[in-house]
């Protein structure tokens, strides 16, 4: 018999050939079930969570930043905002008294009505997500105003 | 003999992939329960938090921050505390002050409950009529901050001070109904100067008492 009759050389290159072959088929399966369905799922959930939170959180620290019955007010309170929900940029948006989160995603999404004192009276204003965040809180006798604006708009002011 | 060992290669890589499988799978359920057990709804929490802060600030219901008023608290209408919290409309709630429920919406069995030490304040009247003369004081048992004084109309008195302070003159005698409203930080006596009267010295201290405030919000 001569070597090149001979396929036992093939052996080793073929059963390599196969195992490769195998391994990215099931790198292939597992990545398009993960990603086609598992992943995204839980993306939404976790976004949407994440979305009622900072959405609860926010609402809390622009109903504490009204100050208590004075002549003259004005305060600025900086707003910690998560820098993005679900891997997208965000608005927050107040309107009628009511917070609520604009995201691109359809299932992140959340409001809640703002419990403000009646002296409070006008609430305007709204947050992108990479805003330096804070509230300001301006007013007299009249009553108070309180806006959502960032940092730069006030100037760097503390 | 020699294709059995050429295959022996692939089927324990094809083991190896079932269990990778079934690590992946393990790992899911895993994930689906603590994303599960991660719905949590911040909404009760905060309507509960919230309704608790307005309580012991808004006027409608206090005397003045953290004291609240009893008659306007035990009068609490499921309208008032929506309209003092909105995030609570439409959820499941129930107001207890000490050992009372002011106020149950539905049934809420769970949620979240807010709990805050406050002050419960009444307003009671104390009435006293005497006779003064010239250097005749009279020291109110309890601190207020409103003091409705009547003379009579046979009043001498000239001058009426609280602690030393001028709070009622007249040269040809004081006679009326007047209301003064001395500091409520501090015990307050009151002095007639100038003559002889009879006097009505109607005080309206408030009487409070600690009790603890519970929010719950369900729903």
């Amino acid at each position: 018999m001569s070597l090149r009759k001979d396929g036992r050389a093939l052996t080793p290159a073929v059963g390599k050939a196969l195992e490769v072959g195998l391994v990215v088929l099931f790198v292939g399966a597992l990545t398009t079930a993960l990603y086609g369905g598992a992943v995204p799922d839980y993306r939404d959930a976790v976004g949407g969570e994440v979305g009622d939170r900072a959405v609860v959180a926010a609402a809390e620290r622009i109903e504490n930043a009204v100050p208590p019955r004075a002549t003259q007010a004005r305060s600025v309170h900086a707003v910690d905002l998560p820098r993005s929900i679900r891997g997208e940029n965000y608005r927050l948006r107040v309107e009628e008294r009511t917070l609520a989160l604009e995201h691109p995603s359809p299932a992140v999404g959340a409001e809640t009505d703002l419990a403000l004192p009646e002296r409070v009276g006008d609430v305007g204003g709204e947050w992108r997500s990479s805003d330096d965040a804070v509230v300001l809180v301006t007013g007299d006798t009249e009553g108070l105003r309180v806006e959502l604006t960032t940092r730069e708009e006030l100037g760097g002011e503390r | 003999m020699t294709e059995g060992r050429a295959q022996a290669n692939l089927l324990s890589l094809a083991v190896a992939l079932t269990a990778l499988v079934s690590a992946t799978a393990l790992g899911l359920v895993v994930a689906d329960g603590a994303l599960a057990s991660a719905d949590r709804e911040p909404g009760e929490r905060r309507g509960a938090g919230a309704l608790a802060e307005r309580l012991v600030s808004a006027e409608a219901t206090t005397v003045r921050q953290n004291v609240l008023d009893r008659s306007a608290i035990s009068e609490l209408s499921a309208a008032d505390v929506d309209a003092l919290a909105p995030p609570v409309a439409n959820r499941s709630v129930r107001v207890r002050l000490g050992g009372k429920t002011l106020l149950e919406r539905g049934d809420p069995t769970g949620g979240a409950t807010v709990e805050r030490v406050v002050l419960v304040a009444e307003r009671t009247t104390r009435s006293r009529s005497l006779a003064v003369g010239d250097g005749g004081e009279l020291t109110l048992p309890r601190r207020t901050d409103r003091v409705e004084l009547t003379f009579g109309s046979e009043s001498g008195v000239e001058t009426v001070r609280a602690n030393g302070r001028v709070l009622l003159h007249d040269p040809g005698g004081v006679t009326g109904q007047f209301v003064v409203e001395p500091s409520r930080y501090e015990t307050t006596t009151l002095s007639f100067a100038g003559g002889t009267a009879r006097v009505v010295v109607e005080s309206t201290p408030l009487q409070t008492e600690k009790a603890t405030l519970r929010v719950t919000v369900d729903g």
